[in-house]
């Protein structure tokens, strides 16, 4: 067996961060689904990138593993472990694929039907390490041990459809971090997953981020799973980061109203009475096909003025954290 | 608790096999009038096949469903009756409504199925839209126009525009934005208030089924484990798993995380039905719970849980929904 | 899943009956005498005799009972024409045929696919190229192919013989002309499912691992398209027992297509009746035979074996 390619060990260098994102932005066609986005991803850290529908969180998320359809176009800087992987060919991006753990939405797509879950997982093992099948197969045993699926020699030869939603999700972790890389993307795993289910992943998620140290971007519509889960956070609305910091900072002292607003959202659910009214935001999200003038967020917000509507807001630096926003909370709105 | 009437729906002992699967075993419950029913289970609870055991999608293996007191029949005459009385709302509102047909057609789709006067139609469609807090959407507008909300608003129009006795909604708000969410779950709360429509709420969400729900049953592997007044069952679980299900729900601050404890332990999905189905994930298991099936008994007044040992005194701190602290208050 | 089975077995029956019986029903419906295509110069009491000994004067019932009856020992009838059994007749020329549907098939598949691979890869470029053949293929009839083959290579070139017979270099011409009628579905259908794969999750996934391109296509597109593309082609071989009787006669390749137009020529009815029932067994048969495949090429539904 060829021994395996030097990859950096986990805990590296902690001077570069696994990820860094500069001036991001994405345009699917003609329409603009991330603008400026910038954010990085610290050694042992979870960043959770949080938004709604047209957020462009999922987008950030393929854009930073390269894997946006073809249709798409990127500029800005993506850098992996230091390097920049914006405009690198589709091969030297590929060589580079061990260093970064994919894990997407819905295992039950994401994995191939008519391949056995331990086909899948030695895969990785095949291309990467030169493993023979047989060995590979070993090597798939082990790396199902550790994300605790039960009796991994008996799963290897199951087929996706033959296991529960959790376990394929735990399949996927599995395949992610099978060549301990420095960073791992979750594009909203556990959404669609049973509570006790989703649960049972972000207590893995958890046990693995600090075993490995590797640096977790963590794409995610649920502010309650951020509260669990994030080290820092960045929110995002209309392809935009709205508020980004570290999580306390950010729960404590939100500055943007639509920071506040889900707050507001997640605390109001869990802790009112029954029959009482739910706290509201007016309106919906915005969509790629029409984008608002100045401040996106402005039709929603109690506190627009004039000037929301005439000028966006950049990103600047309050207290402990940034926020896009003419009148953040905590300055006087006359 | 509200004045609750006369029985709606009700089920006795109501089981349903799909071959040599149970998919809900031994269900009983009364729907009253002016009744919010939550049914809350996650995959492989059998919820969604109460509802369709509600509608007559499916027949029931063992046990009668009750109309209004009357055993169903399952002609097709009488199950259009009571079709008729029931609106349903389902959960993905770009599958439920047709994209080629619309909106004003679509909320009047049951009044011509139902043969209802044709001068009425176009009239009842626009107030009933209206009641849904569409007033100004043209009825001749197709429903790729809306966003998940206004289309789901649109569906809750076509499930009430027969003004029928019972509202059922599966997962009403599950495909939703969150920050979207609360304006269905409002206007079904106002609807509420304005009717003496009663609602069955599906939903895995245990805390909109709180908001939404006066009364609440708990599905485990197609057996009901805890029925019971909403508030009761929220604030004192009685049983092992509806505490496992509110312990799972994440957390609402860094600060006040709650999932480190002992992981759910993974189980296959076949359940030794033989005692009690929670078997494999109970924390205080005991012998005879492999070998009797606990029946749902009575515990306190109006709440019943299948368990030989039921949790008592108050539940963990974590779980408890006390009011976020004022210091803390987001401003 | 056995059950199944006889469902559809009893189904497949049922078929094969409906297509006798109607084709029965059609030759005696036609307009022609058998008699007389036999004996052209015959008249009077000699073709009622002729008619008599071949039974034609029974009613159609009758006629269709000895029929059936004799189907169901085996016996196919005897030819009009010559004088032999149908079954001896075709059993002689059912190779030939076989062979030309097999070869045209194997050609067709893998020439169709390559393109249709190459079209999902390269859309702009070779796309359009393969959309453009594929649209002469479509639109050109298969004799008219199969004149310019023989044109070229056989008059012009002088590569391949032109007289017809049995033999690899005969089969040549046929069998390609043949498989560049179904080119254009093959490239097209490859074409779609090769896109659909490779904008699948799933793909996306091998893409995040870092497989290399040569990989997934190998193991993760192909293995994907092929079982609706061995569908197709178990189909297709079914039909083309029936559909290559055209470019049999046109190459004067002895198979049981080309004996089908020359009897239908001189109504000898039992031979035509007796290739219309191969070819259909044939096709119903296959059906099965792929939809049993197909069933047990997918993990999802290999359950029930």
């Amino acid at each position: 067996m060829r021994p395996a390619p030097a990859l950096e060990d986990p805990r590296g260098d902690p001077r570069i961060p696994p990820l860094a994102v500069e001036d991001l932005q994405v345009w699917y066609g003609d329409l603009q689904a991330l603008s400026d986005v910038t954010f990085e991803v610290q050694p042992g850290k979870v960043l959770a990138l949080i938004g709604e529908t047209g957020s462009g969180k999922s987008t950030a998320a393929l854009a930073a593993a390269r894997l946006l359809p073809p249709k798409s176009r990127i500029e800005g800087h993506i850098f992996l472990d230091g390097v920049d992987i914006t405009t690198m060919t589709r091969e030297e991006v590929r060589v580079l694929r061990p260093r970064l753990g994919f894990v997407s939405q819905d295992a039950m797509a994401a994995l191939n039907p008519v391949l056995s879950v331990g086909t899948q997982v030695a895969e990785m093992f095949e291309v990467h390490l030169g493993s023979s099948k047989s060995e590979a197969l070993q090597q798939a045993i082990q790396i199902l041990r550790k994300v605790q699926i039960p009796d991994p020699p008996a799963v290897v030869k199951l087929y996706p459809h033959q296991l529960s939603g959790g376990m394929r999700q735990r399949v996927m972790i599995a395949i992610a971090l099978a060549l301990g890389p420095r960073l791992l993307i979750a594009d909203e795993p556990t959404t669609g997953l049973d509570v006790s289910v989703q649960a049972e992943i972000l207590r893995l998620a958890i046990a693995l981020r600090d075993e490995s140290g590797a640096g977790v971007l963590w794409i995610t519509h649920d502010m309650g799973v951020v509260a669990e889960l994030a080290d820092a956070v960045a929110v995002m609305y209309a392809g935009r980061i709205v508020e980004d910091g570290p999580a306390e900072v950010l729960f404590d002292v939100p500055r943007h109203p639509y920071t506040e607003a889900l707050l507001r959202t997640l605390y109001d659910l869990r802790t009112g009475s029954r029959g009482e009214r739910l706290y509201q935001i007016a309106g919906q999200p915005p969509s790629l096909q029409s984008p608002i003038p100045g401040c996106p967020f402005h039709p929603r917000c109690p506190r627009a003025k004039e000037l929301c509507e005439q000028m966006e807001p950049s990103l600047e630096a309050m207290g402990g954290s940034r926020a896009a926003c003419h009148f953040p909370l905590g300055t006087e709105v006359t | 608790m509200d004045d609750a009437g006369e029985p709606i729906i009700s089920f006795r002992g109501v089981t349903k096999h799909f071959g040599a699967r149970v998919a809900v075993e031994d269900a009983s419950f009364d729907l009253l009038e002016g009744m919010t029913l939550g049914l809350v289970g996650e995959s492989g609870s059998g919820k969604s096949t109460c509802v369709r055991l509600a509608v007559g999608l499916e027949r029931p293996t063992e046990g009668p469903i009750l109309w209004r007191g009357a055993p169903y029949r399952h002609s097709r005459r009488r199950l259009k009756a009571i079709r008729r009385q029931i609106g349903m709302v389902f959960q993905d509102p770009y599958d439920s409504l047709d994209p080629r047909v619309p909106i004003g057609k679509i909320v009047a789709e049951p009044l011509r199925i139902h043969h209802v006067r044709s001068g009425d139609v176009v009239e009842q469609a626009r107030a009933t839209l209206a009641a849904v807090g569409l007033p100004d959407a043209p009825l001749d507008s197709y429903p790729a126009r809306y966003s998940g909300g206004g289309r789901q608003r649109i569906a809750i129009a076509r499930a009430l525009v027969l003004e029928p006795e019972l509202l059922l909604c599966d997962e009403p708000t599950a495909s939703l934005d969150v920050s979207v969410q609360a304006q269905i779950v409002n206007l079904l709360l106002e609807l509420k208030t304005r009717s003496r429509i009663s609602t069955v709420f599906v939903s895995h969400d245990l805390d909109l089924v709180h908001r939404v729900a006066d009364h609440t049953v708990v599905m485990y592997a197609g057996r009901f484990v805890e029925v019971g007044p909403t508030d009761q069952i929220r604030g004192h679980p009685r049983h092992p798993y509806t505490l496992a299900l509110l312990s799972a729900v994440p957390g609402d601050h860094p600060q006040r995380r709650k999932l480190g404890g002992a992981p759910w332990p993974q189980v296959s999905e076949d359940v030794d039905r033989t005692g009690c189905v929670f078997v494999a994930r109970c924390p205080g298991v005991q012998d005879v719970c492999r070998t009797t099936r606990p029946p749902l008994e009575e515990v306190s007044a109006g709440s019943r849980v299948a368990c030989f040992f039921p949790l008592e005194g108050e539940p963990p701190e974590a779980v408890r929904p006390d009011s976020f602290p004022a210091s803390a208050q987001p401003e | 899943m056995t059950r199944r089975l006889m469902a559809r077995l009893g189904q497949a029956l049922l078929v094969v009956i409906f297509v006798v019986v109607l084709t029965f029903i059609l030759q005696y419906v036609l307009p022609g005498d058998p008699a007389h295509a036999l004996v052209p110069r015959a008249s009077g009491a000699v073709l009622e005799r002729l008619r008599e000994a071949l039974h034609l004067n029974d009613p159609l019932m009758v006629q269709f009972a000895r029929y059936f009856g004799g189907l169901l020992r085996g016996n196919l009838g005897q030819s009009y024409v010559q004088q032999r059994s149908v079954v001896s007749l075709i059993a002689e020329r059912l190779p030939a045929t076989l062979l030309l549907a097999f070869a045209a098939v194997v050609i067709q598949t893998l020439i169709g696919s390559a393109l249709g691979v190459a079209a999902a890869f390269r859309p702009k470029v070779v796309g359009k190229a393969v959309t453009s053949i594929d649209l002469v293929l479509f639109s050109t009839p298969s004799f008219t192919i199969g004149l310019l083959l023989i044109l070229l290579f056989g008059f012009r070139l002088h590569l391949l013989p032109v007289a017809g017979g049995f033999g690899l270099l005969q089969l040549v011409l046929p069998a390609i002309t043949v498989a560049l009628g179904g080119v254009p579905w093959y490239a097209q259908i490859v074409r779609e499912e090769t896109i659909q794969s490779l904008s699948s999750p799933y793909v996306r996934t091998a893409i995040a691992k870092g497989v290399p391109d040569r990989r997934i296509i190998r193991t993760h597109v192909l293995r994907n398209i092929f079982p609706p593309i061995l569908t197709m082609a178990g189909l297709d071989f079914a039909g083309l027992i029936s559909g290559v009787a055209i470019v049999e006669s046109i190459f004067g390749w002895p198979g049981i297509g080309q004996l089908a137009i020359s009897s239908s020529n001189s109504e000898d009815r039992p031979v035509v009746l007796g290739v219309v029932l191969i070819g259909t067994v044939a096709i119903v048969v296959f059906n099965l035979v792929v939809d049993i495949l197909q069933m047990y090429l997918d993990p999802r539904t290999r359950q029930g074996f």
